[in-house]
């Protein structure tokens, strides 16, 4: 008796012992109560079947498997992807779990991730099916698929969506949608008018073109339309909608990591218009350092940047951009009172989750805050994410592996009529200045570069500095005898001192060189109107408006002649 | 003189530690042992009768997104030391994912080599791995000459090199082709833990 007595004492402790695992430990998260509610909200919107995410987190038996990867993707913060810090700037969309929401994870998976009981289970897992905003207006895709490859570096590609719309729309929003891959790791959505990003997409071999430089396209004016995984919508703010021309290409800008297969790459976008006309009109600012010049090695590398408020506004949303190096952003404001707001905080950059933050409210800077700015780069082998091993100075430039700062505002005047105010006030303090340093920039990496040095000629010309805009002219066409565009910025000197001769042989010579550009087929148009002479007038004016139906400049011209034309 | 209580239960006690070990389930059926298995469920033993002078298993899964970020590299790895007397299998951990599952993830990643199941993780505690990809290296003895990362890529989670530092692999198969001490690798993996090792 007392045998098996002690038998059955040492079979229960020795069971005890081997099965205490199996048993979830007194007050252990569980997947029902406690961590189903967290995944369910802040996961399963890229982590569902078909979602942007490699893998779902829709289930249990899904989770459960990961446990221990997600403790330690949400203990560093990996995940969910969300750059800036909180309390300074709030934004729509934060995507940050607590430190509680962290610890409970930690925990669950330490427990063994048990389920729990089944009536815990009050929550089901949800994310958005079909449009969020509704059915689109209009759905556009690119041409034809680009093929990105298996593996290699990150490819940066610009993709043209030629001439979608059929007459003058208001944008209001605009939902971008990689389709099945994985391989998008974030996009902008820009407009172009002229043609430009079309011709550099037909020089081509495979659709779209490299790098980041967009030949011309540019953010619409008032909207930043930026997509990561997981992003919203991007809906203008009430009273706002932008004005898209039509036969306006939209050109998408992609970054793309190859995924380890070959990936088709052809995303779709939803445009949303308005009939309404807008009442607000936003002014995009920039602050940015072109003069970047980082040292191999250099740890703690700053730039700053800042601009004076010349009236009341709005800051409603904010996009930084830096390149591989960008370590540390802050930006914030100083108001007139003295205080400061934070304005955003962002303590280790990461290029791959870049994009615009909208503020939940609009940020009110009266006249006279400063907005300021100060990044930080790392440009040591500390740095995995260096593009150069083992590092090299970097400079300014457009390519990934050179380096940007860039501050990129979106700001409304609280008083609509004050807008042009703005407009001036950040042209001459920044505007302007900044498009001389930016093309000196480019000329230092490449001083033949004749195309950049127009375009710093036209900046010098804009602020009057007429003796410097020539000399770098004339530098532009003794590099580049068959560029069209130093003749004709040469023509518009020339006017300027009224020398009509060779204003007129300048302009001749430009469309010599490039009968495509609508800008200087429009000025030699009107130039020779004035000159009397018409027929020639409406010849080329007639080809400005054949390569630019939107220019409205050329379609006057145009009218003006053939009316001086008739008997 | 002990007492009958004490002798049964001396006499009983590796009848009880067998009995109560057979209601742990889950525990035992972890237990080291070979468990390699063909996508055809039958038995494996890539060791047996190998002409090699490796065997390299690299060890997947079919949603791992880093695991599959590699699978050009292994391409690569497996056109240079293939020719060199290097055998390279494909172990997926993962009970849950079935040889349908697997087949297919081969024909998307154009996976060179063939693939093996290891449900029950027994080889994979044998090769010592701890996450997809990381990769065991053998000689056809059955002697464990590496194990780990595929190069220095990932130095974390959201940290990738735009190309390796240091292939941490390739000089581990160079070495040992060579007949030298193979090197450790020289930093963590980074990719997707096989959970189940340490439940």
């Amino acid at each position: 008796m007392r045998a098996g007595v002690v038998v059955a004492i040492v079979f229960s402790v020795l069971t005890g012992v081997l099965s205490a695992k199996e048993r979830p430990r007194p007050n252990a998260p569980t997947f029902n109560r406690d961590v189903a509610p967290i995944v369910f909200t802040h996961c399963v919107g890229c982590h569902h079947p078909g979602g942007t995410a490699p893998f779902s987190l829709a289930t249990y038996a899904d989770v459960k498997k990961r446990a221990k990867l997600i403790a330690r993707v949400t203990g560093s913060r990996y995940m969910p992807p969300w750059l800036p810090e909180p309390g300074h700037g709030k934004f729509i969309g934060e995507r940050r779990l607590s430190d509680d929401e962290i610890a409970t994870l930690d925990r669950w998976a330490k427990a063994g991730a048990p389920q729990g009981a089944a009536p815990d289970l009050k929550v089901k897992p949800q994310w958005p099916d079909g449009w969020q905003l509704g059915t689109p207006d209009l759905v556009i895709t690119l041409p034809e698929p680009f093929w990105l490859p298996a593996g290699g570096e990150d490819v940066y590609r610009n993709f043209v969506i030629p001439g979608s719309i059929d007459r003058d729309r208001f944008l209001r929003a605009v939902e971008f949608r990689p389709g099945p891959t994985t391989a998008i790791h974030h996009a902008f959505v820009l407009l172009e008018h002229t043609g430009q990003a079309r011709l550099r997409a037909a020089s081509q071999t495979e659709p779209g073109f490299p790098g980041m430089d967009t030949a011309g396209a540019g953010s619409p004016e008032g909207m930043f339309l930026s997509w990561q995984p997981g992003k919203q919508a991007s809906e203008a703010p009430p009273g706002v909608a932008t004005l898209v021309q039509a036969n306006t290409d939209f050109v998408l800008q992609l970054h793309m990591q190859p995924t380890g297969k070959r990936e088709k790459i052809q995303p779709t976008v939803a445009l949303y218009f308005t009939d309404q006309p807008p009442t607000r009109a936003p002014f995009i600012a920039l602050l940015r350092s072109v003069d970047i010049d980082i040292a191999a090695g250099a740890t703690d590398y700053a730039i700053e940047g800042s601009y004076r408020l010349p009236v009341d506004v709005e800051l409603v949303s904010i996009l930084p951009h830096l390149h591989y190096l960008g370590k540390e952003l802050r930006a914030w404001a100083e108001l007139p009172d003295g205080s400061r707001r934070e304005l955003l905080w962002i303590k280790q950059w990461d290029f791959n989750w870049q994009g615009d933050y909208r503020f939940a409210e609009p940020e009110l800077l009266p006249k006279g805050s400063t907005i300021r700015m100060r990044y930080t780069y790392d440009n040591s082998a500390g740095n995995p994410r260096n593009p150069h091993q083992p590092p090299r100075r970097v400079t300014y430039g457009l390519e990934s592996d050179d380096e940007m700062g860039e501050l990129w505002l979106q700001l409304i005047p609280r008083d609509p009529a004050e807008r042009e105010v703005l407009k001036r006030d950040y042209i001459a303090a920044v505007g302007l200045p900044d498009s001389i340093s930016w093309a000196r920039a480019m000329l230092r990496k490449n001083p033949k570069d004749a195309a950049r040095r127009s375009g710093l000629a036209a900046s010098l010309l804009s602020m009057g500095k007429v003796d410097e805009a020539k000399a770098e002219l004339e530098q532009a066409v003794a590099d580049d005898p068959a560029l069209a565009e130093p003749h004709h910025l040469l023509a518009h000197l020339y006017v300027r001192q009224n020398d009509v001769p060779r204003a007129k042989a300048a302009l001749q010579r430009s469309v010599e060189l490039d009968g495509k550009n609508f800008k200087s087929q429009n000025d030699f148009g009107f130039l020779l109107l004035s000159l009397g002479e018409i027929d020639r007038a409406i010849e080329h004016l007639e080809k400005a408006v054949a390569l630019n139906p939107n220019d409205g400049l050329a379609q006057r011209n145009l009218a003006r002649a053939r009316a001086a034309k008739k008997p | 003189m002990p007492s009958p209580a004490l002798q049964a239960t001396r006499a009983l006690l590796p009848l009880l530690l067998a009995v109560a070990g057979f209601f742990h389930g889950h525990a035992v059926a972890v237990a080291e042992e070979k468990s390699l298995i063909h996508l055809d469920g039958k038995p494996a033993d890539p060791f047996a009768r190998s002409p090699a002078k490796l065997l390299a298993f690299v060890f997947a899964r079919t949603d791992c997104p880093v695991s599959n970020v590699y699978a050009p590299e292994i391409q690569r790895l497996h056109q240079e030391f293939a020719p060199q007397g290097v055998e390279f299998w494909l172990v997926y951990p993962d009970r849950d994912e079935t040889p349908e599952m697997i087949k297919r993830h081969l024909a998307e990643f154009k996976y060179p080599c063939a693939a093996l199941r290891d449900p029950g993780l027994g080889f994979t505690k044998r090769a010592r791995v701890n996450m997809t990809p990381e990769v065991a290296l053998f000689r056809p003895s059955g002697e464990l000459l590496y194990h780990g990362r595929i190069d220095d890529r990932y130095a974390d989670f959201g940290k990738v090199r735009p190309a390796p530092t240091c292939r941490d692999l390739s000089i581990a198969l160079a070495a040992a082709l060579a007949g030298k001490p193979v090197p450790r690798a020289t930093g963590p993996a980074t990719g997707c833990f096989i959970e189940r090792l340490h439940p």
